[in-house]
């Protein structure tokens, strides 16, 4: 270690210099820089280029030198001695241009500056990145003046002078137009022309030229009625107009003083009345001549015509008889059989001799025709009458009026109004007050821009009356329309919009008040009510930028209706589309133009008059201007267009990708071209034809195909609506977030550790949902559990006595009959094991059974399992939605006969033969069973009408001993539990938080303040009972909300079903319940994949002739208040529907619940009545919804004016809102002979299949048993709807007996609504007659459609297996 | 790539492009809690026949690292009738600030690799500067400059005259399969 030590500066100097070299900085000598003995050479000097060096200090450079000298780096250096070196690397200018002003900036890189934006909740906001639409929308909105029509400080003169001026306006519109005189210039005109044409044409016309003067006579005669009724209705206008001016002249006589300006000059031209006589009398000659032809042309030639037809006819009957008598003389002699053919007899009856028209009457026409004149056309000689209105009456000032009315005047002063200009609801700016002038105008001349950042839904202007300048209060509210496009503040006009108040003011002074009754006339004695009223006069456009560029956002389409036109999505509806197809192809509107004949110089047609010259020009609107984008594409493209189009790989993927529905799941597509085969496209394309010309299905005529198109067309804009709203996705749709356990749930899960233990009382744990893409083909099953039945029918009692014999009516005489009725009789323990029930389960072709069990009420208790394949293996809920598969179950007896021939030598063996006879079935559809995870109830079998061989009425002593027993059913019912497994997940409904269906939500024609109500009152309701199924607006079929009680209108029910029987009896209500059962059942799940619950009207719904539980409800509704029954419609859960509606009829205390798609009907209190809790009762006036701690409809008291039992929507009874249905339903005939091909149609198809359903059999066909049971299933119609008859089974069994002899008869009759021939085959399979084994069998069928009015079908189908006993048994 | 001549004619096939991959994330950028805009423009030869050709990524902060992971998936089908006009990827980067409000924090473009095969890409990210106004209103209030024509990001020539900012890099990466141009002449 050393101590430290310090050296001096100099000392240190001189160590450093024996370590460091320091380059000195003076300039080193020039030889050493050099090749030894070399003199440096200046290549400069010598002519060569050594370019720029670059400029480094003369110091730097010394001791650079100096350094590379040391080294002995003689090598840097060049032949001058200097350091060799490039030359300056550094570029005098700049590569890159300098743009230095804004100015010269491109336009095409200009950039603007964005402030940072928050996020865009929804789509309302304008897309700013995509559409490139910056913040300069502006709307410009000219608010010009408001005229009060009515107002609420209006004296009675100022409501008479309004009338007056109003009708005046009406007046001079008419005046201007001046139809009177373009008709009678036309009808001059067109009198001449038939003139010439007669004249020109001779004796003999020939056919065109009859059709031309036919057609100008019929011209003339529409003229002339035209020219009448104008006349008449100026005249009419003048009358009222001048009666208006009376009343304001006694008016103001009686009060004194004036208060307004008007005033009424009658202006009277004189004219020649013998000139106007003249032209009077030629005017009846000429109409009493054209009557004439008309006479001539439409009655006579037809009475000839007609006369002439009878004439053939009369010869040809003449000549038949002549021939039957030949015959006939013939046939006595020879047989005795006396063929008379019906169809001579008939013959006679058909012809008959026509009438001879009445002559022409000239005297009563030329009376009709002159009073005709006298009433619509000025007389001769009255004088032409002009009216005028002016502003020159003095008004009286406020000093010289009674005092009430110095009030009134002296109110107008205070009260000053301003608009409120609401932009997507928020306030956007207000006018100045102005106070009210005395002839009630305010002119306030302003124009507002408004710049705009979201998408225009909404402009709404409120009116703001101040008083005292203190209280305001907003009289009413309109909505301006936003403008398409096209509108600019450029080129719009001031356009006028309406606007009422419903706010009630009444007044001390003079003023009439608004909504309040007044007398305006003294001798009236009924008072009128008046709303303020008004119009405004302003106008709505974009603005232009200082480029006259339109400040519009892009994307927004035109719109035709207001409300539906701002969504993109709406603009392919084709139920808006159907209205205005022809408006948007110019092509067939010139078409139609020109087919019509449309009067150029009607002044109407004027719109019209570009497209009748259309054509001359050519195709005027087909040009199309070409920009081609890519010039060079074609010649280097592979291949051409066409070719590449017709790729099929290329068009699977395509329309996969499109999602069309027949390739939407498509997992596996062919890797090569020649793989792919054009049979994958054969069921999309005929799909693509049929959207054209929808199939014709056998027998379905014209009717049926408009309904088919317009539901295909419903479904496809509905369809596509969601599917595009299916791509939008929420957050919750895409991070599923588990709830972090806070304290609360903390706090429970200790306290479930410290729980007892109660190992024997078992928890129900909840299923998991399985989630869709976990799902393969085989893992979804559907467990039905068949629990037990009731009251079964058992096979009647005769068969005991034979008990060879079991299952068949004993058909043999008399004695047979007898011993029926006496079996009935039995006491009803003999009845027992007359039965052997099983129950048969199947869906999509799977069918399992259960186990036989014995008695009326067998108790199986079996769960069976059915395997379930996805359409496409595709278990996406979206998917699933639409299944529209339906479980069938069927109840069976099982009947063992013998089938050992009698006469075999072998009387030790018995060979049995087992066959299953059909009791009645029950359908489930999946949808339901999807929607709601599990069904769970007792439920009604749906069981033939008439079941041979069975007893249906058992006698249930329980219920009979009920007094309200009148309604019960008695029916057959069977506890059955269905659910699937594992569970699937039912897509979510559609929640608010998802901006698609929120914008659903919103689309609305309701005001928003009844809007705003019904979601108040629904989250009320749901908060006291959340269970209980309550609605208040409904989306209709155009995807709007509606209220619920607008769908609820009396509507007359088709009077076929009315008349004949009175209209309060239980019949008629069962009549009317059976139509409307009739009517197919469409679910909406179905149809609408998942979407929400469509609600048609009634005349939708009769038109599209299928609908779901609502439309069913809501139409038997209708009818029933036709009627004047007190009725509701009750929403509420039902099995196996879930939330359903059904209709309450209340009748002196009793209480009848009506499932309108069934059209059964239980008392409320029946234990088997499906309903299971009752929510809410709707009519038209009023929703109540039910805050009853009971919901069972046995137990709620349905009394809706207690409010403590039902919460109303409308809080007094208000006059009911104006209903969206129809005033009346139009019920075209059905065509019969259009059901009689049907008939034909589906009994030759139940015939062949039959047929092919029994390969290995030969199928015969008993004729005589098919015509009488097409007497029978005539008949059956009739009874079914009335259900409260006894079943007539004895009767239908003598009809029988007497006429086939000694059968075995095995046969049901069904009945189902007419969807199509399909429907009707499964039904008649699942009765598995067909399944008969016996060798000698023979089958019957008769087929009847019952047609009522509006091609609602009624089919029934009667199918009967019979077997000749007398045969069997030799 | 290249075209050679060979006789063409009609093979009764088509030329098929898969690209398959993922936008892996972004870095370099001034601040985190960046999503990025992207799409894909091809020529009017080209259909898309599978797949989304546009979309959104999620916003994505890491805490202690300079680098957003975004791991977006693309997988699009196109079949073409040419070559002209091969698809081009083109992204926005954007900024969601504390508030929760957007901002453009750079434009940027790359073509889809013309050889099969995977490829890892770097995209770097652009914006344009504003005035010095705009600048410090950037500075203050956030917002930025942005083009009015977006399809100048792939398309302009006329890009030079842009005053532009270099911003981060993101990472792209692409399975190309090409299917069918050898019918066509076309070399891969």
């Amino acid at each position: 270690m050393h101590s430290a030590e310090y050296n001096g500066y100099n000392q240190q100097v001189e160590k450093e210099k024996v370590n460091y070299f320091i380059p000195s900085s003076l300039p080193p000598e020039a030889a050493s820089k050099v090749e030894e003995d070399a003199q440096p050479r200046y290549l400069e000097d010598e002519g060569f280029y050594v370019g720029e060096k670059p400029i480094v200090l003369q110091q730097n450079t010394n001791i650079l030198e100096n350094r590379l000298i040391k080294h002995g780096g003689r090598g840097w250096f060049g032949s001058d001695g200097q350091v060799d070196s490039l030359p300056n690397p550094v570029a005098e200018m700049a590569t890159k241009p300098w743009v230095d002003s804004l100015d010269e900036l491109d336009p095409c890189v200009e950039t603007v500056y964005v402030k940072a934006q928050p996020r865009a909740v929804e789509d309302k906001y304008l897309q700013i990145i995509q559409n490139q639409v910056s913040d300069e929308n502006e709307l410009q909105i000219d608010i010009g003046s408001i005229n009060f029509i009515h107002h609420s400080l209006m004296s009675r003169e100022h409501v008479l002078a309004s009338n007056i001026t109003m009708m005046y306006d009406e007046y001079r519109m008419i005046r201007h137009k001046n139809y009177i005189t373009f008709y009678t210039d036309k009808l001059a005109a067109l009198r001449n022309a038939v003139e010439t044409l007669k004249e020109t044409l001779g004796v003999d016309p020939t056919a065109l030229q009859k059709s031309r003067i036919n057609d100008f006579t019929a011209e003339i005669r529409r003229t002339t009625q035209q020219l009448s009724t104008a006349e008449s209705s100026e005249r009419d206008m003048m009358r009222q107009i001048i009666n208006e001016w009376e009343a304001i002249k006694s008016l103001r006589e009686e009060q004194g003083y004036n208060n307004t300006s008007v005033r009424l000059v009658v202006k009277k031209e004189e004219v020649n009345y013998q000139h106007d006589l003249n032209n009077w009398e030629t005017e009846v000659a000429h109409q009493v001549d054209e009557r004439r032809a008309e006479y001539d042309v439409i009655i006579l030639s037809a009475h000839q015509e007609e006369m002439r037809k009878y004439q053939v006819q009369l010869q040809e009957w003449k000549q038949n008889r002549l021939k039957m008598k030949r015959i006939r003389k013939r046939m006595q002699r020879g047989s005795k059989e006396n063929l008379l053919d019906p169809s001579s007899e008939v013959a006679i009856a058909d012809i008959i001799k026509p009438d001879k028209p009445p002559p022409f009457d000239d005297v009563t026409v030329k009376n009709e025709v002159m009073n005709d004149l006298i009433v619509n056309r000025r007389n001769p000689g009255e004088a032409r009458i002009s009216l005028e209105l002016t502003h020159t009456t003095t008004i009286t000032p406020t000093p010289s009026v009674p005092p009430s009315e110095a009030n009134r005047r002296r109110a107008m002063q205070k009260t000053s109004s301003n608009l409120r200009v609401l932009f997507n609801g928020r306030e956007v700016f207000q006018t100045e007050p102005k106070i009210l002038s005395s002839d009630f105008k305010l002119n306030f001349g302003s124009i507002f821009r408004v710049r705009i950042a979201q998408w225009p839904e909404s402009l709404k202007v409120g009116v703001v009356d101040t008083l005292r300048l203190v209280s305001k209060s907003i009289t009413s509210t309109f909505y301006l329309d936003i403008p398409p496009t096209t509108v600019h503040s450029g080129n719009v006009r001031l356009g006028v919009s309406g606007f009422t108040s419903n706010k009630v003011e009444s007044h001390t002074h003079e003023g009439v008040g608004s909504g309040t009754p007044f007398t305006l006339r003294t001798n009236e004695t009924n008072p009128t009510s008046l709303n303020t009223k008004g119009q405004l006069i302003s106008s709505v456009s974009w603005s232009l930028d200082a480029n006259g560029r339109v400040l519009a956002p892009k994307g927004l389409v035109e719109r035709e209706d207001p409300i539906s036109g701002a969504n993109p999505l709406k603009s392919n509806d084709p139920v808006i589309a159907i209205g205005a197809e022809r408006l948007q192809d110019p092509e067939s509107l010139t078409k139609w133009v020109q087919e019509s004949r449309l009067d150029p110089n009607d002044p109407e047609n004027a719109a019209l008059v570009p497209f009748m010259q259309g054509n001359k020009d050519g195709d005027v609107f087909l040009t199309q201007d070409y920009f081609r984008l890519e010039q060079l594409q074609e010649e280097f493209n592979f291949i051409t267009e066409e070719e590449f189009s017709r790729l099929n790989r290329f068009r699977l993927l395509r329309l996969r990708h499109e999602e069309i529905p027949e390739f939407r799941n498509i997992s596996m597509l062919p890797c090569n071209e020649h793989e792919v085969t054009e049979s994958a496209f054969t069921a999309y394309e005929r799909r693509l034809k049929e959207k054209d010309v929808v199939k014709m299905e056998r027998g379905v005529d014209g009717d049926r195909i408009e309904v088919l198109k317009f539901r295909q067309n419903v479904k496809d804009a509905v369809l596509h609506r969601f599917y595009t709203s299916r791509h939008h996705y929420s957050l919750q749709d895409m991070v599923h977030e588990e709830q972090v356990p806070d304290i609360g749930t903390l706090g429970a899960s200790i306290v479930k550790i410290a729980e007892p233990r109660r190992p024997l009382k078992p928890v129900r744990k909840t299923r998991k949902k399985a989630m869709s893409q976990n799902l393969t083909e085989g893992s979804v099953r559907i467990l039905v559990n068949v629990v037990r039945g009731y009251n079964i029918p058992t096979r009647q009692a005769s068969h005991s006595h034979q008990p060879d014999r079991r299952g068949e009516v004993q058909v043999g005489g008399a004695m047979a009959a007898s011993s029926l009725r006496v079996g009935q009789h039995l006491d009803p323990s003999s009845k027992s094991y007359l039965v052997a029930p099983f129950v048969a389960a199947s869906f999509q072709d799977a069918t399992v059974t259960t186990s036989v069990a014995q008695g009326p009420s067998p108790s199986w208790n079996e769960e069976l399992q059915l395997p379930f394949c996805a359409p496409n293996s595709d278990y996406n809920a979206s998917n699933l939605q639409k299944v529209d598969d339906v479980l069938f179950i069927h109840l069976f007896d099982r009947v063992t006969e013998d089938a050992t021939p009698t006469n075999t030598e072998d009387t030790a063996t018995i060979i049995t033969r087992v066959q299953n006879h059909w009791l009645g079935s029950y359908e489930l559809p999946f949808s339901t069973i999807y929607q709601r995870g599990k069904i769970d109830g007792t439920f009604k079998i749906k069981v033939p009408p008439v079941l041979l061989g069975y007893n249906l009425e058992r006698e249930i002593v329980l219920y009979r001993l009920k007094l309200s027993l009148k309604y019960q059913s008695s029916g057959t019912y069977l506890t059955i539990f269905v659910t699937l497994e594992p569970v699937l997940k039912p897509m979510d409904p559609p929640n608010l938080t998802n901006p698609t269906t929120l914008r659903l939500k919103f689309e609305s024609q309701e005001d928003v303040s009844l809007l705003r109500r019904c979601v108040t009152y629904l989250a009320d309701c749901n908060k006291r009972y959340p269970n209980r199924n309550v609605k208040t607006t409904v989306i209709d079929i155009k995807g709007e909300s509606v209220l619920i009680t607008r769908f609820v209108r009396p509507l007359p029910p088709p009077p076929e079903l009315t008349e004949a029987t009175n209209t309060n009896t239980i019949i008629t209500l069962e009549k009317i319940a059976r139509f409307v059962s009739l009517i197919p059942f469409v679910s909406d799940n179905v149809t609408y994949a998942g979407i929400c619950d469509l609600w048609s009207t009634c005349d939708q719904f009769m038109q599209m002739l299928c609908g779901d539980e609502e439309e069913h409800a809501i139409l038997l509704l209708n009818y029933f208040l036709h009627l004047g029954k007190q009725a509701y419609l009750l929403l509420g859960t039902a099995v196996p529907e879930g939330n359903t509606a059904y209709v309450l009829t209340v009748d002196h205390n009793e209480y009848i619940i009506w499932n309108a798609s069934t059209g059964e009907y239980h008392d409320k209190s029946d234990p088997h009545s499906p309903l299971q809790s009752v929510g809410a009762l709707i009519n038209d006036t009023n929703i109540w919804f039910n805050v009853q701690t009971q919901d069972t409809p046995m137990r709620v008291r349905y009394n809706v004016t207690r409010m403590s039992d039902w919460k109303a929507f409308f809080p007094i009874t208000a006059t009911p809102l104006p209903s969206i249905q129809p005033e009346s339903l139009y019920y075209p005939p059905t065509d019969q002979s259009y059901v009689a091909n049907l008939i034909d149609a589906v009994e030759r198809t139940l015939k062949d299949r039959i047929v092919s359903w029994r390969p290995r059999h030969i199928t015969r066909w008993n004729r005589s048993g098919n015509s009488i049971l097409r007497q029978i299933v005539k008949g059956l119609e009739e009874r079914v709807s009335r259900k409260t008859g006894v079943m007539v089974n004895t009767g239908h069994n003598e009809q029988l007996l007497s006429q086939l002899g000694d059968v075995r008869f095995t046969g049901y009759p069904m009945d189902q609504p007419y969807t199509g021939v399909e429907a009707v085959v499964s039904a008649v399979r699942s009765t598995e007659v067909h399944k008969i084994q016996d060798p000698d069998v023979e089958f019957s069928m008769a087929v009847h459609i019952h047609a009522y009015p509006a091609s609602v079908l009624a089919v029934w189908v009667y199918v009967a297996a019979i077997v000749n006993r007398r045969r069997h048994d030799l | 790539m290249k075209m050679s001549v060979k006789f063409v004619g009609f093979t009764g096939k088509m030329a098929e492009v898969h690209v398959i991959g993922q936008l892996v994330g972004a870095s370099e950028f001034p601040s985190h809690s960046l999503f990025c805009k992207w799409g894909l423009h091809a020529g009017g030869a080209w259909k898309l026949i599978a797949g989304l050709k546009g979309g959104q990524t999620h916003v994505d902060n890491p805490e202690n690292e300079e680098h957003a992971y975004w791991s977006h998936p693309i997988d699009v089908h196109y079949a073409t009738k040419g070559l002209q006009g091969w698809p081009r990827l083109h992204l926005q980067v954007w900024h969601q600030d504390m508030h929760g409000r957007n901002e453009l924090y750079g434009y940027g473009f790359v073509h889809v690799p013309s050889s099969p095969g995977c490829h890892d890409i770097e995209c770097v990210t652009w914006k344009p500067n504003g005035t010095f106004q705009e600048e410090m209103m950037q500075q203050f209030v956030g917002g930025c400059p942005q083009l009015k024509n977006p399809d100048l990001v792939y398309a302009g020539a006329d890009r030079y005259k842009l005053h532009t900012t270099a911003m981060g890099k993101v990472q792209i990466r692409l399975n190309v399969i090409l299917r069918n141009f050898d019918k066509y002449g076309v070399e891969c």
